[in-house]
């Protein structure tokens, strides 16, 4: 049994996403790269007046400018200044001023999802970070969706056609985004035996939908609206005045006012699913916030992610009081 | 005779249509300045308000304006959007360089749109604002600069076209 069924084959739609992006001297050697080095790149490490980086199943290599790999430091490409300089305008569609909050955040979400983490220095103002100026690292990350990876919570998380308010509980890198991801997609385009209804999904982080102007670049659903880079309280409370969804999908709460936000929605009657940091519920309760959410029972269902089985193991699934579980052995 | 009289006028009509074409550079000139700087004006709205990507806002705002900056800008906005070798600063100055012969522009005046296709895109909203706003006062001067030059020269070289165009009529004579 698997919970990551098989990928979809989207390696061209990424690379051409990801290669349209990169200035030409870079796009060049990364093209020359290894098939399947480049099939199964996680990440692009491109760091002004260093080596150029891949990391590639499970490990990172030099880049050569003849577009093989070494692991010599000496033969590897060394990036330039006009390489960052032309990279930065062409991550942001040439674009910088429309990027600026993104930039406060650290990264650059690009078409297809992908997001390129970035530092240099940054300049403040009254303590808050205002922008980031010469800008000269980039952390390219390559996101492959994996569609079905809720496939089988889906049965847990409904009794007819109520859907059960529900916390994913997980440690980080777990695929809780992808899973949460998933869900949405499945109550939003229905399944056999289930009806889709409207989901409107609360992206802080842009990393549920992966928006591009505005635009999901995931599978998130036919009925999904998306509140893109919106502060978890305020966007629930927008979803439910403006769009009347049936289902509200946020990801990682851990601020108070975000239970505030969700009672709101609780009240309106519309179910809440969402997750957070923690590796089981023992130490959801530990923590302050959560406990005191907890402790509420506001949550019907409480999934609790692993890596028992590999990345992505769904190892326990609670009831509403808590105690009973409905698993009686993980499934991935 | 006759012959002679028509060459007359042929050196006259010739003369006085130089003479116009010198004196409607002068007009044109004012007029790119002012349409350049409608262009920038909208610009600014499109990264202020919109925060439109930049070749999207270009096409746009070239194909509503139209004339050599209207050109210019379409121009640019396609170099970017199409494919990606180009820097801002590159396809700007490539348009630049091949409109140049429509935009009726002195070399003070390409010299402040090189330095401001530079900056093009490439810093926050705050500093594309400051930048633009630069750029406008720079080309509100050379406008009236170029306003006072047209007065200045306009009428002159029609007038002096004819007279050229007469003077030499009556020394061939």
């Amino acid at each position: 049994m698997t919970l990551l069924p098989q990928m979809k084959d989207s390696t061209l739609e990424w690379q051409e996403a990801i290669f349209e992006t990169l200035p030409d001297t870079i796009r060049k050697i990364i093209r020359s790269l290894p098939v399947p080095l480049i099939q199964d790149m996680e990440e692009i490490n491109i760091r002004e007046n260093r080596p150029l980086m891949v990391y590639s199943r499970g490990r990172d290599y030099f880049v050569c400018p003849d577009g093989s790999v070494c692991t010599h430091l000496e033969r590897a490409y060394i990036v330039t200044a006009d390489d960052t300089r032309e990279l930065m305008q062409l991550i942001s569609d040439y674009s910088i001023y429309a990027f600026d909050e993104e930039i406060q955040n650290g990264y650059i979400t690009l078409r297809g999802g992908h997001r390129v983490g970035i530092t240099g220095k940054t300049v403040l103002d009254k303590g808050q970070i205002r922008t980031m100026k010469h800008i000269n690292s980039f952390n390219i990350r390559i996101s492959k969706e994996v569609i079905g990876a809720a496939n089988k919570i889906m049965p847990f998380l409904l009794s007819g056609k109520k859907v059960y308010h529900t916390l994913v509980l997980s440690p980080p890198q777990m695929g809780k985004t992808t899973l949460l991801r998933d869900i949405a997609r499945n109550l939003s385009d229905g399944f056999p035996g289930y009806r889709g209804v409207k989901v409107g999904i609360v992206d802080e982080r842009s990393e549920i939908a992966g928006c591009w102007y505005g635009l999901p670049q995931r599978q998130v659903g036919i009925r999904t609206d998306v509140l893109d880079s919106c502060p978890k309280a305020a966007g629930i409370m927008m979803m439910i005045r403006s769009m009347s969804p049936r289902i509200i999908l946020t990801d990682e709460i851990g601020r108070p006012e975000d239970a505030a936000a969700i009672e709101e929605a609780l009240n309106a009657g519309i179910t809440i699913i969402t997750s957070a940091h923690a590796a089981d519920l023992q130490d959801a309760l530990a923590r302050p916030f959560l406990s005191r959410i907890l402790e509420r029972r506001i949550f019907e269902r409480i999934a609790v992610l692993g890596d028992s089985l590999g990345v992505g193991t769904l190892e326990k699934i609670y009831a509403e009081d808590y105690s009973s579980q409905l698993l009686n052995r993980p499934i991935r | 005779m006759l012959i002679k009289l028509i060459n007359s006028g042929v050196i006259v009509l010739c003369s006085t249509l130089i003479g116009l074409e010198i004196s409607k550079r002068y007009a044109f000139r004012t007029r790119e300045l002012s349409a350049l700087q409608g262009a920038l004006s909208r610009l600014e709205t499109e990264i202020i308000h919109y925060a439109s990507r930049l070749p999207d806002a270009l096409v746009r705002i070239g194909e509503s304006i139209g004339g050599g900056t209207g050109k210019l800008f379409h121009k640019t906005g396609e170099l970017l959007s199409l494919k990606k070798k180009f820097t801002v600063s590159e396809a700007w100055c490539s348009s630049l360089e091949e409109l140049k012969k429509e935009l009726y522009l002195q070399q003070e005046d390409m010299d402040i749109l090189r330095r401001f296709g530079d900056q093009l895109g490439s810093s926050d909203r705050e500093g594309q604002v400051r930048f633009i706003r630069l750029t406008l006062q720079q080309l509100r001067e050379e406008e009236q600069k170029a306003r006072a030059v047209r007065e200045k020269y306009e009428k002159m070289y029609r007038s002096l076209g004819l007279l050229v165009g007469i003077a030499l009529a009556i020394i061939l004579f």
